[in-house]
């Protein structure tokens, strides 16, 4: 009759261990208990920036705690993501980039981080639309016209990108290559120096964001010829794709959202499913449409590092063609 | 009829009681810091600036075009008062300002430097509807080698009519063109001088250069100087100047108009050269240019006039094409930039309300300070009575603060730090800030401008004397340079050290 007590003690126990595994394993998954840090690898005002800012108000309410937006811009993002290398994977540090510091930068400049290895990317909230623009009163009708023109006159034909190294940049020269042909190239500092240089007339065509262009194409001072989404854009389905004209490449820049290597998997699985629910929500979809951001499905977890991946190789290859590439010593 | 409904939209926007309350804090704190010597418009407007990121980009540049003209009727009244200026375009004031405060005229000084800079800043405001906003419909004929070719002829007037040491001023500019070389290359994408630090991939920050030469570095020049500050303690009576004075200041204010806001358009230009110019013209123009320094009120009305109708000027160039006119137009880009604004040729046409909003707010800044200035020139002499000891560390706090939460790295707070010395070494060594700080902003545009004029010529000089525009600026540019060495012209130059000082 003595033992009777301390038998009885043994299921307690174990019922007690369960019960404290069971909430321990809770707290790892009670996240987030304190503010979230979203860092920003642009300034403030840009379209990475109101993505970010967006896509954080929605997700800081499903996640019930708040979302401190912080701008670090430099370096076109990769001052961020050499911060951001050094974070705690704890969760409460993020970052919202476009995919240039990720897939780019690394064969351009000399970073201070393994782009495909010290991150962990979470969600890809869309692909930043852009395309070819010339004058309305432009002789070039269609972009065979402008391919035309290039070959008869080689060096000849002048396009305005926003800058060396950017992906309408990157996007010419390899077309250039395929259809061997010389542009030659007027860089301008932003998207909207490079398209008021076209409506000028100083340069012949100009690569640039959508953002930049629309509303001047809708108002018909100037003509779009050829459009870097995949599957065209619904206001001008006329207008061709890089596969419609024969190119084999895309040439897309992403905004996305990424967290230091190393984060628990309940952690990020978290963050993956809030973030996407906030990029399907219809106030972040009206941002994205304002902010010319194709934002249809978002693009998580592994399938996501690999479209990373792939960015990476095919940029790598792309700048190395092109000429950009960085020098290594 | 377009500019009309521009300026209905304008009102619409500038009279909101948000924008209102933004024009009046603008307004006031410019005063506030015209009146306090040791820190002026540049400084206050990078300092303030963070301020701004979560405000309405038009509010924010309402109320730091206010800091601007604010500083300009501010820096009047310690140049009268205490012959300290409060702002470098205020200098010229002090000659016969002072002295007319010594006469018993302090009253009339302070009224007409008042209503000088009230009519000149609302006709500057007016010039500036009506010149900015056709020449904007002209701007995207300015391709690469017309910027190029103006900037030429900008910097060539401001070399022609510069005062003080012309080797100072250039090496200055020098320091500042280097210093922008550091960054990432607009042409080729290559790193320069950025010795792998990420931080200098972007450059170096305009900003904290400029809270480091303007702000930190004036502070500490004022710690080691007991700034005699003989307050005249008589009573300002008589704030309206008299019938004779009234007549006698009539045309300088018309000339320093006229003379401040073509200068004020372009580079380099802007409200201290043409205070300085002013006072010129009125001491050559004078039946008695012996008396000036002695009290003239010529002297006060026309470089008051001036630097007012200046500031105005200086927006033309920035709102049209994207081109600073002086280093607090610099700072404003860069404040536009940082809302997504992109100053240019698309800026009037894309946001209308940014161009309209502020400058309708001018005019009632202008009413504003008006009524801040006449009433209160008791509280702006008291604010001079402020210790040191407490204004000058809530400077440095405020700068501090200011220069690391623009990009929220303490990189930025180690150049403002390093500038804030360098700018007090320059200072003790009696060389400019403004040249550098302009240099390092002009540069690269004026790079970029040229590479890209070369690249669409194909590498020809030609393209800046084929096309119509440019074609003028240089040849204007040209005959200036010809007429500096031409022995028998240059006797015409006019000498403005020993004119005005």
């Amino acid at each position: 009759m003595k033992m009777k007590p301390v038998i009885s003690v043994v299921p307690v126990l174990i019922a007690l261990s369960l019960i404290l595994a069971a909430l321990g394993w809770a707290a790892d998954v009670k996240y987030p208990t304190k503010p979230i840090h979203m860092w920003v690898g642009f300034a403030a005002g840009g379209s990475t920036d109101i993505c970010a800012r967006s896509a954080s108000a929605i997700a800081e309410k499903a996640l019930g705690q708040p979302i401190v937006v912080e701008n670090k811009p430099g370096g076109g993002g990769a001052l961020l993501l050499g911060l951001l290398a050094s974070a705690a994977p704890d969760g409460y540090t993020l970052a919202t980039t476009s995919d240039t510091p990720y897939t780019r930068a690394p064969h351009l400049i000399n970073v201070k981080y393994d782009s495909m290895k010290d991150f962990t990317p979470l969600v890809r909230l869309g692909l930043q639309r852009q395309g070819i623009v010339v004058r309305a009163d432009s002789p070039f009708k269609k972009w065979q016209d402008l391919i035309d023109f290039a070959r008869k006159n080689p060096g000849q034909l002048t396009y305005g990108t926003p800058g060396p190294g950017t992906t309408p940049h990157l996007a010419m020269e390899k077309i250039a290559l395929q259809e061997k042909i010389k542009f030659q190239h007027i860089p301008f500092q932003g998207d909207t120096p490079a398209m008021s240089a076209v409506l000028g007339g100083h340069v012949m065509a100009s690569a640039t964001g959508a953002l930049a262009w629309t509303s001047h194409v809708k108002a018909g001072s100037l003509r779009l010829l050829l459009v870097f989404d995949p599957e065209g854009m619904d206001e001008w389905p006329e207008v061709p794709t890089f596969k419609k004209v024969g190119y084999s490449f895309e040439a897309p820049t992403a905004q996305m959202v990424s967290a230091p290597k190393g984060v628990p998997k309940p952690i990020v699985d978290k963050l993956i499913t809030v973030f996407s629910d906030a990029v399907m929500s219809p106030q972040f979809q009206k941002v994205a449409r304002e902010q010319e951001l194709l934002a249809a499905k978002p693009l998580t977890g592994a399938d996501f590092q690999k479209w990373l991946q792939q960015q990476y190789t095919m940029y790598g290859t792309f700048i190395k063609e092109v000429g950009l590439q960085k020098k290594t010593e | 009829m377009e500019i009309f409904s521009g300026i209905v939209q304008g009102f619409t926007t500038s009279l909101s009681i948000t924008n209102l309350a933004y024009c009046f804090v603008g307004v006031f704190v410019g005063t506030l810091i015209g009146v306090l010597p040791g820190i002026g418009p540049v400084g206050t407007i990078s300092l303030l600036l963070p301020a701004t990121f979560r405000v309405d980009p038009v509010s924010a540049i309402i109320m730091m075009a206010g800091i601007y003209y604010g500083a300009m009727y501010g820096g009047s009244t310690t140049s009268i008062l205490v012959n300290i200026p409060g702002e470098a375009a205020s200098v010229i004031t002090c000659l016969d300002g002072y002295q007319m405060a010594r006469k018993g005229r302090a009253g009339a000084a302070l009224g007409i430097s008042a209503f000088g800079s009230f009519i000149a800043g609302t006709i500057g405001v007016i010039a500036l509807m009506f010149l900015a906003y056709p020449l904007a419909k002209l701007a995207l004929n300015f391709g690469p080698p017309e910027y190029f070719a103006l900037m030429c002829l900008g910097l060539t007037i401001l070399t022609y009519l510069a005062r003080g040491s012309m080797l100072k001023a250039l090496s200055m500019a020098l320091v500042g063109l280097l210093l922008s070389f550091i960054g990432i290359d607009g042409i080729t994408g290559l790193p320069r001088f950025t010795m792998d630090m990420v931080h200098l991939m972007d450059g170096v920050g305009l900003v904290p250069i400029a809270m480091g030469l303007f702000g930190i570095s004036e502070v500490l020049l004022n710690l080691e100087e007991v700034i005699k500050r003989d307050i005249f303690e008589t009573k300002i009576k008589g704030l309206l100047p008299n019938r004779e004075e009234w007549r006698r200041s009539k045309w300088p204010i018309v000339r320093g108009t006229i003379i401040g806001f073509f200068l004020g358009i372009l580079p380099g230009g802007g409200a201290v050269i043409s205070s300085f110019i002013s006072y010129g013209l009125e001491k050559k123009l004078s039946s008695t240019p012996e008396k000036f320094g002695t009290g003239m009120i010529e002297g006060v009305a026309g470089p008051e006039s001036a630097n007012n109708a200046a500031v105005a000027g200086a927006f033309v160039p920035l709102f049209t094409l994207g081109i600073p006119a002086n280093v607090t137009m610099a700072v404003l880009l860069g404040a536009l930039m940082i809302h997504g604004l992109t100053p240019g040729p698309m800026l009037l046409r894309e946001h209308p309300e940014i161009f309209w909003g502020t400058v309708t707010s001018m005019y009632m800044g202008n009413v504003m300070l008006l009524a801040l200035n006449l009433p209160l020139i008791g509280l702006w002499v008291k604010v001079l009575k402020i210790p040191y000891g407490i204004l000058f560390p809530l400077i440095i706090l405020f700068c501090l603060i200011g220069a690391y939460s623009l990009n929220n790295t303490a990189f930025d707070i180690g150049v403002m730090v390093i500038f804030g010395l360098v700018g007090y070494l320059m200072k003790k060594l009696d060389y400019e800030g403004a040249p550098l700080l302009l240099a390092f902003v002009l540069g690269p545009m004026m790079e970029q401008a040229l590479r890209q004029s070369l690249l669409l010529s194909h590498g020809s000089f030609a393209i800046f004397f084929t096309r119509p525009i440019s074609a003028v600026a240089m040849g204007l540019a040209v005959a200036l340079i010809l007429s500096y060495f031409l022995p028998f012209l240059r006797k015409k130059r006019p000498n403005l050290e020993e004119d005005n000082v």
